[in-house]
């Protein structure tokens, strides 16, 4: 009987009702794709750099986390801070590497058959050059890089219209495009905006000096333990650039996992930013119901006190306002929860984790309570009394 | 030995007005016995309503103590006064309050929620005691004034209470349906119900058995009908 009246109060006002459900089914939406698409998005990216590079660490002169040593490197370029031939030995040495290579990136001019643009192009030594081949995928051309070619990026070779065979222009020297990379999206190479081509080549074109290590990829034993790996060449470079202080680091460390966990906790930001949206958006429609439970209340002042003379005490009215806003809440939530299920069967990239359900229906049940508690506390300071003697 | 159903002790109201005391009544004592029907008479404004209001547990006395059934309901709390509401008394009101959107029969049976009584047959059967064993399922707004009192005393009787309070039953009704419902408060006394009943119309309250009005901000008993 008591479903029943929750039933008919709701439907005396169905356009009300209606804005109600609609307000919650919007904002439980937002709120569910917001942490489902964004959960997959995450998974997505993170999983892509892991398989791409997860047994590669990048040594580069350049303190990526010290705004410090970010802005004298921006100002000096990459090969402004080199690393000694000893530093490159002895972390070939470390056990689970498998090998160490020397690198290098530089800002050069390019120019093509149409344009001509800045880029700093990669290059990395003869032996080394299967790591970018286990990188990324061949679009176009066979994977044998050689003095005078290049291979360039997916992103960059659409952006300039680049074809293999083509010969551009670097630093006023001729190279022959012997292959294009697919696009792949994030990685430690950022392999589709690059140009790669042998060290050798860079070390001639740039006239760097062909003794002095300007960076280094470091190929290790997937089995190899990568926190361990990092902090052991952390101490060789720290004591062969006398180092003492961790902050003071004028080198950074890059790996696919540490790019992934940047990439991650950037990607954690920009979701937490929409789920305060999101969650501001429920708070709004949660308000919206509280008040209605209030309108009701108003409204049916009389009725309430006629039901308190017949007998109705406090959990009575505490069931009712109770029911009403579960009502509420759960009529517009059960289309979201229907998208969310039709969404997942059609393989959509959407992702909800156990956590994540739990916290919903933490904050589903929190919702019915919070809403429902003030509007029962005036419900019930009703005097049968003094509403029922006036008209 | 006769079953007091309903006994006021020195009951008094008031309400503050700034520092000043304003009685509407004190010192009021009643005994009502099971299957009485005592009515007071009284004009508006003079307190009746807030009398009756008080023996029925919906307000509370500034002084005294009123007893239902040989319970204190001074002593209670809410949840063993709602209890009483629902077990102990029925109530009519003057304006019906009927749950609009509710049928005829689903108010009648509306006390069922707080007094856990299923026994819908019961409630059919006063339907049709009162005369409406054929709009069980017509709403409020498709009866009339009279039809509505009539639906709103089966309420109060459903759960077959010790006491029925009226306060105006027939303030708002045609003299045709005043009538029809005085005559069903009538056979429910020979029924053997209590009915305590307030009024201002002389004529209704000479059908009760003891008549008393508010004096002098008490009561006392009217005798000179």
């Amino acid at each position: 009987m008591i479903s029943k009246l929750i039933l008919k109060f709701l439907l005396y006002n169905k356009i009300r009702t209606s804005l109600v459900v609609l307000s919650v089914f919007i904002s439980s939406l937002f709120f569910i794709s917001i942490l489902g698409f964004g959960n997959a998005a995450k998974e997505s990216i993170v999983n892509t750099l892991n398989r791409l590079s997860s047994d590669i660490i990048l040594i580069i002169p350049l303190a990526i986390d010290n705004p410090l040593f970010l802005q004298r490197s921006l100002r000096t370029g990459l090969i402004g801070e080199a690393f000694r031939e000893s530093d490159l030995k002895q972390i070939s040495e470390l056990p689970g590497v498998l090998g160490v290579y020397r690198t290098s990136g530089f800002d050069v001019t390019v120019s093509t058959r149409k344009e001509e643009f800045r880029l700093q192009v990669f290059a990395i030594e003869e032996e080394g050059v299967d790591l970018l081949f286990d990188t990324a995928e061949l679009q176009e051309g066979r994977p044998i890089l050689v003095s005078g070619n290049v291979f360039v990026g997916g992103g960059i070779a659409d952006r300039y219209d680049m074809r293999v065979g083509d010969t551009i222009r670097i630093n006023n020297r001729s190279f022959k495009i012997a292959g294009i990379f697919k696009k792949i999206g994030p990685n430690l190479f950022n392999i589709d905006n690059g140009i790669f081509l042998l060290n050798d080549d860079l070390v001639e074109l740039a006239d760097l000096d062909r003794n002095r290590v300007y960076s280094m990829v470091v190929k290790f034993d997937s089995s190899t333990d990568e926190e361990t790996l990092r902090s052991r060449i952390h101490e060789i470079l720290d004591r062969s650039r006398k180092i003492k202080d961790t902050d003071a680091r004028d080198y950074s460390l890059l790996s696919g996992s540490a790019v992934s966990k940047q990439i991650g906790n950037l990607i954690d930001v920009l979701r937490y930013f929409f789920l305060v949206i999101s969650g501001v958006s429920i708070f709004v429609s949660l308000i919206n119901l509280t008040n209605n439970l209030y309108i009701f209340i108003t409204e049916k002042y009389k009725q309430l006190a006629t039901m308190k003379v017949l007998g109705g005490d406090s959990r009575f009215i505490y069931t009712m306002i109770l029911g009403m806003s579960s009502a509420f809440i759960i009529l517009g939530i059960l289309p979201t929860i229907l998208i969310v299920s039709t969404i997942s069967l059609l393989n959509l990239p959407f992702i909800l984790y156990a956590t994540d359900i739990y916290i919903s229906i933490s904050l589903l049940i929190l919702s019915i309570l919070i809403t429902s508690y003030f509007p029962s506390r005036a419900a019930l300071s009703i005097q049968p009394a003094e509403a029922l003697r006036y008209e | 030995m006769e079953e007091i159903v309903l006994e006021l002790r020195g009951i008094g109201k008031y309400y503050l007005d700034g520092n000043n005391i304003l009685w509407v009544f004190r010192d009021v004592n009643l005994k009502v016995k099971a299957n009485e029907f005592v009515a007071i008479v009284a004009p508006s404004g003079s307190g009746k309503t807030t009398l009756l209001n008080i023996m029925a547990t919906l307000d509370r006395p500034s002084e005294g103590k009123v007893f239902i059934d040989g319970i204190d309901i001074s002593k209670i709390d809410d949840r063993e006064l709602s209890y009483i509401r629902a077990k102990k008394i029925g109530f009519v009101f003057q304006q019906f309050n009927l749950i609009p959107e509710l049928t005829a029969l689903e108010n009648v049976t509306l006390p069922f929620i707080f007094s856990g009584s299923r026994d819908i047959d019961y409630a059919i059967q006063l339907m049709k005691r009162i005369g409406l064993g054929e709009r069980l399922n017509f709403y409020p707004s498709q009866l009339s004034g009279g039809q509505k009192q009539r639906v709103a005393i089966a309420r109060a009787l459903v759960n077959r209470p010790k006491i029925l309070f009226a306060d105006e039953p027939t303030g708002n009704l045609d003299p045709d349906s005043a009538k029809e419902v005085l005559r069903i408060f009538e056979e429910l006394h020979k029924e053997g119900n209590t009915i305590i009943l307030v009024t201002h119309d002389y004529d209704i309250a000479r059908r009760a058995q003891r008549v008393y009005t508010i004096k002098n901000k008490t009561l006392v008993v009217k005798d000179d009908l």
